[in-house]
């Protein structure tokens, strides 16, 4: 689906009017959280700026390897969107950013953004990658967690967006910035450890053309600059010099310089033939001007000839001084000049003359030795001491007569510069410009220093004098690299494109923008965080993050489970949970949300890649909280063999022999138990990192102490900063789903501000006009096969298929990528469509769910029609599920591109009809997320028509009194329900039904039979489904039948209404999951654990003595809701565990009172509880939807909730565009879940809501009418209810509405109906290309192979 | 041509000293090793005058108070002398750290703040880098790849919250010594376990099976000896492992050492023929070979 037009633009950028509000926003962080919140802030209207701090957006959940509970790979599902933001027109990614400061107010902010440049320009970068083998720098990759280097130059992986390369750099290295001649010291220092001696000695040629000399008398300011001297002693920098310098005599038998440019006509006069004059000379040489050196002295060298013949032998001087004029420099000796002689003659002669003469004679003595020297000083008045020119123009200084008596490396940087400042002159560029920036020393931090010194400590190294390669090699690899970047230029001569900058700088920007969105994202706790489990000391012991990129095919071990102590693989696998989770000792009070859930998918993903794997999870509570979170732990522990222990690991103990792990802990019963394990995984917990704490105070973003957001119970994405909102951990410990959710909420928050200046600053993306001619032509049919990394090359040979694939009709050009869905091979794929004519396009790589949009979208680019286009899916079909036969699987990959290939011949140019999009909202349900839907929506200027069945609005926030922090949930439903009824924008109906619904994609038409009993038709573009739910009321434990036990919300009630009433009851024992985890409520309702904490803390607030038992399971006090479980621990409440298997209660009555009895796990023995009140946690059911999900043709699970179009991705979307989900009726959730929940649902709507039209796919079923026989059959087989009978009396199938499901096509009996893009001479041609071409000659050879195998 | 930069004479290292009661009894050759290492590297050490009892082994067990008032005492006479107060007993160590707590608590001063010294226990100055470099530079005698693992016990760097320190899980500073003295300090995980000093006369039970299961943990990390910086731990391990071997003859019997022991045995100029007398389990057998 391809957006044409924006409601409220007028097809170009406008300029903003002076009052309005700015129509951008700034989204802080491109993890998943700013991701989705961009791309619904762009698809609705608004320009986005998405900074990221670092060079590649995608966060947390591109380094994962699956997510749960659906077993998805995190890569495959995320980089679609990954690519969406890189193309989109209205987002522009900032990476390296941060946010200096915020100035203005909501609609009028400036965000002030510093950029770290990536010293590689986007535009020119192809992602070759040729500069990555030749950096000679390796660090540890931040993305494999530090299990494996990357280079300085790297990409932080290979789907990465923006997929230009960026080059890590800290800065200046002391010893660079300390040489007066501004030599690239880390740089050769670190070609001479990588034993490129030629190359390193080149970059020293480039600012220095004595290296042999200097390399024997350099006065060393580098070495006295060294970071390495605070660890023991400099590197022996000079040294290693004059070793580069003797390997090339002895290799090349002398001096090799590059050969010069062609040669130009400028001509230039150096006066002197010292070392600034002959280094000057030498570089003007290089550039290929015509240089003439005049020398007072008989021979040329200046100072140099005065160093001691011991320090610098005389032939070693020579060797250089020559080898820099036969680079074709005249020279004159004996030749003295006068002053008057330059400014009468060679300033008119020469088009640059350099003054190079040696110390002034000004004011000294005329007897000084120096009196041979023409006093040239008197020529010019003045220079500029950076350019080095004079007041003259064309004349220049170098050398002592500029820098007065200062060693020869001085006088060589300065003869350097003057070349540098002729040769701009000349080509008439600014002198200046760049030369004068202030540098950026660059040093590696103090832990690292520290490190370095600690290793020096233990294992001192003697200072030996370095002669003779290998020790150079050694010295040089004491270097700690402190600019990170070595700056050897390697990458730059590498580079095919030119893409390097290396003098780029980091620049400061100002941003309008309108509202802010803040998702920075979280760091892992660090893993030795909790000492006595060993992490950082035993080999075996990594984090759960470490481990998700072991488990992932493009990690470090490529996907093989392996231990890091000596590579082999673990049987016995511990996860630790809660490591820098629910501990106070470590400021770390909170739940983090996810941690039960990863290590569960941790353990299955382990044991599916090698079932062998015996997986144990040590825990407290096991918090499967979301949906679908209990069944996938439930098979995790049935169907996959996952092992759960409820135990608190108190050490970790390696053993000496084999670094296998003991792990010690006490059991339920209370015995001390060990046991041994190959790999130990710590399940390390959230945090916000220290940054973004003093980024938040920066901007006036209050946090909590441990960093998350404060914000208004009722405002759950607003922040104490009016504008700024947020989504994400930032917000509080959460998963995937509700992260993405936040962000869909937050992007309705941050665009509901500014929904007046909606469509102000986007851009459209420019219409592709097909070139139709070709496209119906001969087939020229171009096949891509993608490696998918190593999804797929590990297994198929994808260079044999792409060879085959040439064989092949019609094809007439094959290639295989590296991941053809990058950015650089989609542009590769653009370029080459158009360079070959291709008319037809097979892309063999993965799955088209996820990616023929994708390649689809660059097809159109290209000017080409989408549909001429298939996908062959040779991975999740063939490389994945044949991982043993190599050669079986290649086979299959070519068969299927062949099928796909033969598809596409068959395949024909489709148009897509447009259709205009309504922008009403239709909110079914007037609870509160019905209401919060209706109220943002009405906000942001969309119509809305809510409807409920009820007489009055409220739904289940009607039974609350309280949120869980506290807050009066009644005083808020009352302000809310005003507001709704209020809003001039929002027509509600209360006491509807909605009767019927028909319509498409942003044309609507429902059917609502309303309290009055009239019909009504409410026309709308899209559906916010929110029907809520309500406590549930199972018949156990005496509910219904025994006065003394209630519900929760019952409870909460009656605190509220009628405390007095409660003044009576001494003990309250509570009982989570009556009713609830059991066979006929299988999920966990969310809600009650912590309502059953809230009224705890509320029954001890209004009685501090009364007894309150609260009999749990798990206690899920998930995220914040900790702290509050704690609270309720410190007022005395008992938690009491019981297992509804193992561990029964056992409930009887007494004179009306309640008696339990359990086994209490941590006294080891039955205890009897008395209870005035019983109170049951009985979980949360949805509202009956059975009609309305008929209607409107929406999914359902079996226990009644909505099911979403992708539990990871989609979290608030159905599975067709334009309907949307919130509140209970998706799930169990709280107060500010469900506000946010519902915000979401409108930022989702709002992306469709907000457009004028839309085009419709080309995919849909067409009759043929000349064979129709009316028969009827196909408007019965329609799930959608389309076909009809038209005026001429034959079927007739509506393409806006038409699903392209393809079923009236297999139904119709005279075969006349067509589906297009899958018809039947395309399916034909597909199964005519299935067999094995040569199954028959191939017979002999691969006769062992069963009938009916998958291959 | 540029002159090598010249080391700075360094200023003679000062510290008041508290030697508490175990050191003038029974762990008397640590107090003479930790002397003689004071001599050997230059380093003044002033006796706190008229110091009392730390109040360790049995006033933090009756009266909080007084267990506070009894180290806060040496702590006052300390801070006049305005050096640093040096400890090599882990158990006064903790104690007269937990009163310097105290008094913070109480007081509300804070680090940096005078009259305020530092109170180090000897492994804190192990661990600074000069201290290990003045050491290193000081050997004669290597260990000459001496297999040993450094033992910290339980009150050196535990609870941070009192002990200040950085690595209360892992301490190195002895794994580092032992290294710079030429052995080998093998990686073990009972490094801060608990050897039941405070139970051995009530619960000799529980403490011969705690040290029984260092030793052996010691053997099984393939090392020939225990260090120390504990008299408790160094009395308690020495004397329970002849227990055990009397209970069982295959009971591994490892020698131990106080660090100062063998500091002092490494940078010493001659060798002394007391050296170990006072050691239960002879370590001569070890030590001999390498000169020691």
């Amino acid at each position: 689906m391809n957006e044409t037009s924006q409601r409220g633009s007028e097809g170009k950028p406008q300029t903003r009017t002076p009052e309005g509000p700015v129509g951008a926003i700034l989204v802080m962080g491109a993890g998943i959280a700013g991701i989705q919140a961009s791309l619904d802030l762009a698809n609705s209207g608004f320009r986005v700026y998405l900074a990221e701090k670092s060079t590649a957006i995608g966060g947390k959940m591109a380094t994962l390897d699956k997510t749960f509970p659906t077993n998805d790979c995190a890569m495959c599902i995320v980089s679609p969107k990954l690519v969406e933001v890189g193309r989109h027109p209205n987002i522009d990614v900032l990476t390296s950013a941060e946010l200096l400061g915020l100035e203005g107010t909501v609609g009028r902010f400036t965000a002030k953004i510093k950029q770290q440049p990536r010293y590689v320009s986007p535009d020119l970068c192809t992602g070759c990658g040729s500069c990555v083998e030749v950096c000679p720098i390796e660090v540890p990759s931040e993305f494999e967690q530090g299990l494996a280097p990357r280079k300085a130059i790297y990409k932080l992986y290979p789907q990465a967006i923006p997929s230009t390369f960026a080059i890590t750099k800290r800065g200046t290295a002391p010893c660079r910035a300390a040489c007066p001649a501004n030599i690239s010291v880390q740089g050769y220092v670190a070609l001479t450890e990588a034993g490129r001696f030629e190359e390193a000695l080149a970059l020293v040629r480039q600012d220095n053309p004595f290296p042999g000399i200097s390399g024997l008398a350099c006065p060393r300011p580098c070495e006295r600059a060294c970071t390495r001297k605070q660890v023991d002693h400099a590197v022996q920098i000079r040294a290693l010099k004059h070793v580069l310098f003797e390997h090339e005599a002895k290799q090349k038998g002398g001096i090799v310089f590059p050969a010069p440019a062609p040669d130009k006509e400028e001509r230039i006069a150096v006066i002197g033939g010292g070392p600034a004059g002959l280094t000057a000379a030498c570089y003007l040489r290089l550039q290929g001007y015509e240089v003439t050196i005049f020398e007072a002295e008989t021979e040329p060298g200046g100072s140099l000839r005065k160093l001691a013949e011991k320090v610098v032998p005389g032939a070693v001087r020579q060797a250089e001084i020559d080898a820099i004029l036969n680079l074709g420099i005249k020279i004159h000796l004996d030749s003295r000049i006068q002053a008057e002689e330059i400014l009468s003659k060679f300033s008119l002669t020469y088009h640059a003359v350099l003054l190079a003469t040696g110390p002034s004679r000004k004011g000294k003595d005329a007897d000084q030795e120096a009196s041979d020297i023409s006093d040239v000083s008197s020529v010019f008045r003045e220079f500029d001491p950076v350019t080095l020119q004079t007041n003259l123009g064309n004349i220049f200084v170098c050398g002592e007569l500029a820098l007065g008596k200062k060693p020869f490396i001085n006088a060589i940087g300065s003869g350097k510069e003057a070349a540098v400042s002729i040769d701009r002159s000349l080509r008439r560029v600014s002198l200046r410009e760049g030369r004068d920036l202030p540098t950026r020393l660059g040093k590696p931090p103090a832990e690292e220093v520290d490190a370095y010194r600690e290793k020096a400590l233990l294992a001192p190294q003697e200072k030996t004098k370095v002669v003779g390669e290998e020790l150079a090699v050694e010295e040089a690899g004491r270097c700690m690299a402190c600019g990170v970047c070595c700056e050897c230029y390697q990458c730059v001569e590498a580079c095919p494109a030119g893409a390097l900058h290396h003098e780029d700088r980091e620049k400061t920007v100002d941003l309008n923008v309108g509202s802010v969105i803040l998702s920075p994202g979280f760091d892992t706790v660090p893993g030795d965080l909790r000492g006595e489990f060993g992490y950082g000391v035993y080999p075996n012991v990594v984090t759960s993050i470490e481990f998700e990129r072991i488990l992932s095919a493009s990690g470090p071990t490529s996907g093989h489970v392996q231990r890091p102590s000596d590579e082999e693989e673990p049987r016995r696998i511990a996860w630790i949970q809660c490591v820098g989770s629910r501990d106070t000792t470590c400021n770390r009070d909170y739940c983090s949300s996810v941690c039960c859930m990863y290590a569960t998918k941790e353990a299955v993903i382990a044991r599916e890649h090698d079932p062998n794997i015996e997986a144990t999870i040590f825990y407290i509570d096991l918090r499967a909280f979301g949906k679908g979170f209990d069944d996938y732990v439930t098979a995790a522990e049935k169907k996959h063999g996952v092992r759960y222990v409820r135990a608190m690991v108190s050490k970790v103990y390696e053993q000496p022999e084999n670094n296998n792990l003991e792990i010690r802990y006490v059991d339920e019963k209370g015995e001390i138990c060990t046991e041994e394990f190959d790999l130990v995984v710590l399940s390390v917990g959230v945090q916000v990192s220290e940054q973004v704490k003093e980024q938040a105070k920066a901007l006036g973003v209050e946090v909590d102490p441990f960093g998350f957001t404060k914000k208004p119970t009722f405002e759950p994405l607003a922040t104490s900063r009016p504008g700024v909102f947020t989504c994400g951990v930032f917000n509080g410990p959460k998963d995937i789903p509700e992260t993405v959710s936040e962000a869909s909420g937050a992007a309705a928050c941050a665009g509901g501000v500014l929904s007046s200046a909606r469509g102000t600053l986007v851009e459209e993306s420019p219409f592709q006009v097909e070139s139709s001619g070709e496209q119906n032509g001969d087939p020229r049919i171009g096949v891509f096969i993608c490696h998918c990394g190593i999804n797929i090359s590990a297994i198929v040979d994808v260079q044999a298929v792409a060879e085959y694939a040439r064989s092949l009709p019609g094809v007439v050009y094959s290639t295989n990528q590296l991941y053809a869905c990058s950015q650089d091979n989609q542009d590769k794929l653009r370029e080459i469509i158009q360079e070959h004519r291709l008319n037809r396009v097979v892309i063999s790589s993965c799955s088209p769910r996820t990616h023929e949009p994708l390649f689809q979208e660059t097809l159109q680019q290209a000017g080409l029609n989408k549909y001429l286009f298939d996908m062959a899916n040779i991975r999740d079909q063939c490389s994945w599920v044949h991982r043993t036969d190599n050669e079986r699987a290649t086979r299959k990959a070519m068969r299927l591109t062949r099928m796909a290939v033969a598809n596409v011949t068959q395949t024909v140019p489709l148009n897509e009809s447009e259709i205009s999009i309504r922008s009403e909202l239709l909110v079914i349900g007037g609870g509160l997320a019905g209401m919060t839907a209706a109220r943002e929506a009405a906000t942001q200027g969309f119509p809305v028509v809510l409807v409920e069945q009820e007489p009055e609005l409220g739904g289940h926030l009607r039974n609350l009194r309280r949120t869980v922090d506290g807050k009066n949930a009644q005083a808020f439903l009352n302000e809310l329900r005003n507001q709704v009824l209020a809003d001039p924008g929002i027509e509600v109906l209360t006491g509807a039904v909605v009767v019927g619904h028909s319509g498409y994609l942003g044309n609507y038409s429902t059917e609502v039979m309303t309290s009055a009993g009239t019909a009504r038709t409410v026309e709308h573009g899209a559906v916010v489904v929110a029907t809520g739910g309500e406590e549930a009321r199972p018949e156990v434990f005496g509910l219904g039948s025994e006065e003394c036990v209630l519900t929760q919300t019952d409870l909460e009630r009656r605190i509220e209404d009628d405390p007095d009433g409660l003044k009576g009851a001494q003990s309250v024992v509570m009982v989570q999951c009556a009713g609830s985890r059991d066979e006929e409520r299988p999920y966990c309702s969310r809600v009650c654990c912590p309502q059953a904490i809230k009224n705890a803390i509320a029954l001890k607030a209004l009685r501090p003595n009364i007894r309150v038992d609260v009999l749990y399971r798990d206690i899920r006090s998930y995220g914040l809701i900790e702290l509050k479980y704690m609270e309720a621990r410190k007022l005395g409440v008992n938690f009491v565990r019981y297992d509804p298997e193992t561990n029964p209660i056992d409930v009887s009555f007494e004179n009306g009172k309640a008696v339990a009895m359990v086994n209490d796990t941590s006294l080891q023995r039955r205890v009897r509880l008395d209870a005035d009140l019983l109170v049951l946690s009985v979980g949360a059911d949805p509202a009956d939807t059975e009609e309305l999900a008929t209607q409107l043709k929406t999914p359902r699970n079996e226990a009644g909730f909505f099911i979403e179009a992708h539990a990871k991705l989609r979290p608030v979307d159905f599975a067709s565009d334009g309907l949307y989900l919130a509140g209970l009726a998706h799930y169990p959730k709280s107060i500010p879940e469900t506000i946010s929940q519902a915000k979401a649902a409108v930022g989702r709507a709002a992306t469709i809501l907000a457009k004028e039209s839309l085009r419709l796919s080309g995919i849909v079923s067409y009759v043929n009418p000349e064979q129709c026989a009316v028969c009827l059959t196909c408007v019965r087989a329609c799930p959608y209810g389309v076909p009809f009978i038209n005026e001429d009396h034959t079927a007739e199938i509506n393409p806006a509405l038409c699903h392209g499901c393809g079923i009236c096509v297999a139904e119709c009996p005279a075969q006349t109906i067509v589906l297009r893009h899958y018809t039947q001479g395309q399916l034909l041609a597909k199964i005519e290309a299935l067999p094995e071409e040569d199954e028959v000659s191939r017979a002999g050879e691969v006769q062992n192979v069963e009938a009916g195998s998958s291959l | 041509m540029a002159p090598e930069e010249t080391k700075e004479k360094e200023a003679q290292e000062e510290y008041t000293y508290y030697p508490g009661c175990s050191l003038h009894g029974t762990a008397h050759e640590y107090e003479d090793s930790v002397q003689e290492v004071a001599r050997l590297l230059d380093i003044r050490l002033t006796e706190i005058p008229d110091w009392n009892c730390c109040g360790a082994s049995s006033a933090h067990m009756t009266d909080h108070g007084l267990a506070v008032d009894l180290a806060a005492r040496n702590l006052r006479i300390a801070e006049k002398t305005g050096k640093d107060l040096l400890v090599p007993c882990a158990a006064c160590f903790h104690r007269l750290k937990a009163a310097e707590k105290a008094i913070d608590a109480e007081t509300g001063r804070q680090g940096g703040q005078t009259p305020k010294i530092g109170v180090l226990h000897l492994s804190d100055w192990l661990r600074r880098p000069e201290s290990l470099r003045k050491i290193r530079d000081a050997v004669k005698t290597p260990l000459k790849g001496l297999r040993l693992v450094p033992y910290y016990g339980c009150l050196i760097t535990r609870p941070p919250s009192i002990t200040d320190s950085e690595e209360h899980e892992d301490p190195k500073s002895m794994d580092f010594l032992i290294q710079i003295l030429g052995g080998e300090a093998k990686r073990w995980s009972h490094k801060t376990e608990c050897c039941g000093g405070s139970l051995a006369l009530g619960r000799s039970d529980i403490t011969n099976a705690l040290v029984s299961k260092l030793v052996k943990a010691a053997v099984r990390a393939d090392a020939q000896g225990i260090l120390t910086m504990c008299p408790m731990c160094q009395a308690n391990l020495e004397t329970n492992q002849l227990e055990l071997k009397q209970q069982d003859s295959g009971h591994p019997v490892l020698p131990i050492f106080f660090a100062t022991e063998l500091i002092a045995a490494c940078i010493s100029e001659s060798m002394s023929a007391n050296r170990w007398k006072a050691h239960l389990v002879d370590p001569q057998g070890l030590l001999s070979p390498l000169g020691l």
